[in-house]
């Protein structure tokens, strides 16, 4: 008889992580479906078959770069480890925030950076201090942002057309009307059947995901309830002040892969606080970064960057929710509602600086009217 | 992983449903086990071994005598649980899993008693005279920890309730549930007598509302008692931790005992304990302890002298089912352990449970909060372990490393099955190896 020696305790409540990873691959997999399905509907079979062979593209590079990495410069066991690394969900998050008529080349090459220096060189899963396709997004939008493969049919995205035509304000409830009509309303934004970053236009579906991960305890509902919800009210205060209806917080939460980053990357548990109170501020931090991004940024989208941005203050985060949890909770909510309140000012600030000068723009521009209407009279 | 999660925004759960397999020995026979040739009674008390042995080689004695005393800041006399001859003192191991001394006496079988004191009754006796019997009789709190109880009762002020745990939330465990089941009488004066002791108004009995039949005999029971109240409360592990349990039932949070808030809290075996010590003036010298776990032929609770080893008794229950196995004194979850199975039933062990040896795979660490979510003092056992890999003392303080109770509820969750609880065990060792910062807070 042997007795074994064990630290206690010898119990386990029998949850892995591989199941956890499962489960997320899953629901990636629903979205990616729908994905499949949205392109064959609009756009015909050539993109459906682009999008499987970016979808591939990503995976096998995230798979081999990790085999790479564990036989030439770790030097262990390589299948084992590209198994307890989770390469693959890196992969498919990647892809799912390109636009579809992306080519194959920079999809290899931001996957590669996302998996060596977005996760391998913190000391692979788990260590990582950014979201790594998020690092690698960030990448390929920042080399890569013109490069097409031939042959793709897309149309403009909703964030586009909004950040390119409107710079993201549309006070005119009959332009904002025949501007929605184009994707079949808010309504047809939720279904999903338009352009946009793959896996972000299904927001219904991305939604049941997240509803579904958080009830097996896949991900923290909190993350995503506080970062939506967040949206919807900065987005709405700035929207009121230009006097937009509220289409308008609505439309911010169903395009520009608000939901598919509040569910599959805010959420991802390496780089986000480990506290709930750190979540709840993390993400209401993450939710006025995105608006901000998009209203007063030069880029069109703020999902991506204001999650990369937050990744980096978790540690200060962190550092301010140490100590014994139920000990700290007015502390918590006092930095809660703080975050809130400015994060409320400052749209609030932000959207009467805007009034201001749309309206100096529109004196300019009835000036010069006037100064032409003059002209013509004198003439 | 779901089961008792509660929806607050800024902590977890702190506590989680945890399978029990109680039903392994919760309806089977209790088996009676005699003494062998000889018994060993540990001359230890908690992690004192400052103890002065009153017998000497070669004496005589009876069951229930005096042969120890535990002689530092707390007093806590040792009995012997057979008749016989004094034959020296042997170095063995201890469920503490290190070696310690045993007093070996040699069993005539006879089992003569001779109980240094009268029965006493708690009617007519005085506060003063009850805390010196209990101290006398060498009470110790049963749930495992063995911590003297007269000390909580001794000179107590401002309490107002009186809290007998009897929740019984490791895994595998029912020596609770059996010895309630079989006394619930003596659980009742045990109760009123304690309530006496440290004049609480009110006196509550918990159970897991899981036991539905032990709540209905215990309620049945309490009909005509005044001021004795049955709560049943949740199925969850920690909540026979006192913390947790003060929580469930007054809804108060403390900072180091119970009595700041004006409660106590006693296990429903002590109680027991002591009502059999006040009914017939005998001392703790046998226990009901569980033999439990897949690795046992015949899992059962028994009914067994004090100092009988642990070999012998799971021997005589039908020995093991495998070759390798963990052998466990007490639960899975907070029990050590032990490399040999020489240890012996001493007087606050209540179980051994016996696991199937089953090797795991550890993946990184996803930093995914559980952790945190259920942990009953509020800690982040994931942070503690990062802090402690860099040595960082001064965050191991601000993470309160030291609030740690060692429950095992991080290891038990965790996904990766990384042993977070004895990654906090060592981040304990590095911070008070530390040395301490002049001026700086405790």
């Amino acid at each position: 008889m042997k007795f074994v020696f064990n630290p206690s305790p010898n119990y386990h409540s029998g949850s892995s992580t591989r199941e956890i990873m499962n489960e997320l691959s899953c629901g990636l997999l629903a979205v990616f479906a729908f994905s499949v399905v949205n392109q064959a509907v609009q756009h015909g079979i050539g993109n459906v078959i682009h999008l499987c062979v970016m979808m591939a593209a990503g995976v096998a590079t995230a798979i081999l770069t990790e085999l790479a990495w564990a036989k030439w410069v770790l030097k262990t066991e390589p299948v084992a480890y590209v198994k307890s690394s989770f390469g693959w969900i890196t992969a498919i998050i990647l892809v799912m925030m390109m636009p579809i008529n992306m080519s194959i080349y920079p999809v290899i090459v931001g996957t590669i950076f996302a998996i060596v220096i977005g996760k391998l060189v913190f000391g692979g899963f788990g260590s990582n201090i950014f979201n790594p396709a998020a690092a690698g997004c960030a990448v390929i939008f920042s080399y890569f942002s013109t490069s097409r493969a031939a042959d793709i049919v897309t149309s403009a995205t909703p964030t586009s057309l909004i950040s390119g035509s409107f710079g993201w304000v549309v006070s005119d409830p009959a332009v904002a009307n025949q501007f929605l009509s184009q994707f079949g309303g808010l309504g047809g934004l939720a279904v999903g059947f338009y352009d946009g970053s793959i896996g972000e236009t299904c927001a219904l579906l991305l939604l049941v995901v997240g509803v579904v991960l958080s009830v097996v305890d896949c991900i923290d509902w909190r993350i995503p309830t506080f970062y939506l919800g967040a949206i919807f009210v900065f987005s709405w205060i700035y929207g009121a002040v230009l006097g937009m209806g509220m289409w308008y917080p609505v439309f911010h939460l169903l395009t520009g892969g608000a939901v598919f980053g509040a569910v599959f990357m805010l959420t991802d548990p390496v780089t986000n606080p480990t506290t709930f109170a750190g979540k709840v501020v993390f993400s209401i931090g993450a939710a006025l970064l995105t608006v901000l991004i998009r209203v007063r940024g030069s880029l069109p989208e703020g999902v991506l960057y204001s999650i990369l941005l937050m990744n980096m203050l978790v540690p200060w985060i962190e550092r301010v929710c140490s100590g014994i949890q139920y000990k700290d909770i007015k502390k918590y909510t006092l930095i809660t509602v703080v975050t809130f309140l400015a994060g409320c000012a400052l749209m609030f600030g932000v959207g009467i600086a805007k009034k201001n000068q749309l309206a100096e723009t529109a004196v300019t521009a009835n000036n010069n009217i006037a100064v032409v209407e003059t002209m013509t009279v004198t003439e | 992983m779901k089961g008792d999660k509660i929806m607050s925004l800024f902590t977890g759960a702190m506590r989680l449903h945890v399978d029990g397999r109680k039903d392994l020995t919760n309806h089977t026979e209790l088996v009676k086990i005699a003494a062998g040739k000889k018994v060993y009674i540990p001359l230890v008390n908690m992690n004192s071994v400052k103890v002065d042995v009153l017998v000497n080689e070669g004496d005589h004695v009876y069951v229930g005598q005096k042969i120890a005393v535990r002689n530092d800041h707390f007093t806590v006399p040792l009995f012997s649980s057979v008749s016989g001859t004094v034959a020296g003192k042997e170095k063995r191991m201890h469920s503490c899993c290190k070696l310690m001394e045993h007093l070996v006496i040699e069993n005539d079988g006879l089992y003569e008693k001779k109980f240094d004191m009268e029965p006493l009754d708690p009617e007519t006796a005085t506060v003063d005279e009850l805390v010196t019997f209990m101290t006398n009789m060498g009470l110790v709190g049963c749930g495992g920890a063995g911590f003297p109880t007269y000390v909580k009762y001794k000179g107590v002020k401002g309490i107002h309730t009186l809290i007998i745990n009897g929740v019984e939330c490791e895994p595998y465990i029912t020596a609770d549930y059996r010895a309630i089941e079989l006394h619930t009488d003596l659980l009742i004066k045990g109760t009123k007598t304690m309530k006496k002791m440290c004049g609480a108004t009110k006196a509550v009995i918990a159970i897991k509302e899981s036991k539905k039949e032990l709540i209905e005999q215990v309620q049945n029971a309490l009909k005509d008692v005044e001021g004795v109240e049955l709560c049943a409360v949740p199925d969850v592990y920690p909540m026979g931790w006192e913390r947790t349990l003060v929580y469930q039932v007054c809804n108060v949070r403390y900072e180091k005992l119970p009595s700041e808030v004006g409660i106590v809290v006693d296990n429903a075996t002590t109680a027991i304990a002591f009502a059999k010590c006040l009914t017939t003036g005998e001392p703790i010298v046998d226990k009901y302890v569980t033999f439990s776990g897949e690795a046992l032929n015949h899992p059962a609770n028994v009914l067994v002298p004090v100092g009988v080893p642990v070999g012998d008794i799971i021997a005589e229950l039908g020995g093991f089912n495998t070759e390798e196995c963990y052998l466990i004194a007490g639960g899975p979850m907070m029990g050590r352990t032990i490399p040999m199975d020489k240890f012996v039933v001493h007087p606050y062990m209540n179980a051994v449970t016996v696991l199937k040896y089953e090797p795991t795979e550890t993946l990184g660490c996803l930093r995914c909060g559980r952790c945190v979510d259920y942990c009953p003092s509020g800690l982040q056992p994931v942070r503690i372990n990062t802090a402690n890999k860099i040595k960082d003392v001064d965050m191991l303080e601000q993470l309160s490393v030291m609030s740690c109770i060692e429950c095992g509820m991080c290891t038990y969750v965790c996904p990766s099955h990384i042993q977070v609880t004895e990654g906090i065990r060592k981040a304990k060792a590095t911070f008070m190896a530390a040395p301490k910062k002049k001026g700086g807070k405790k």
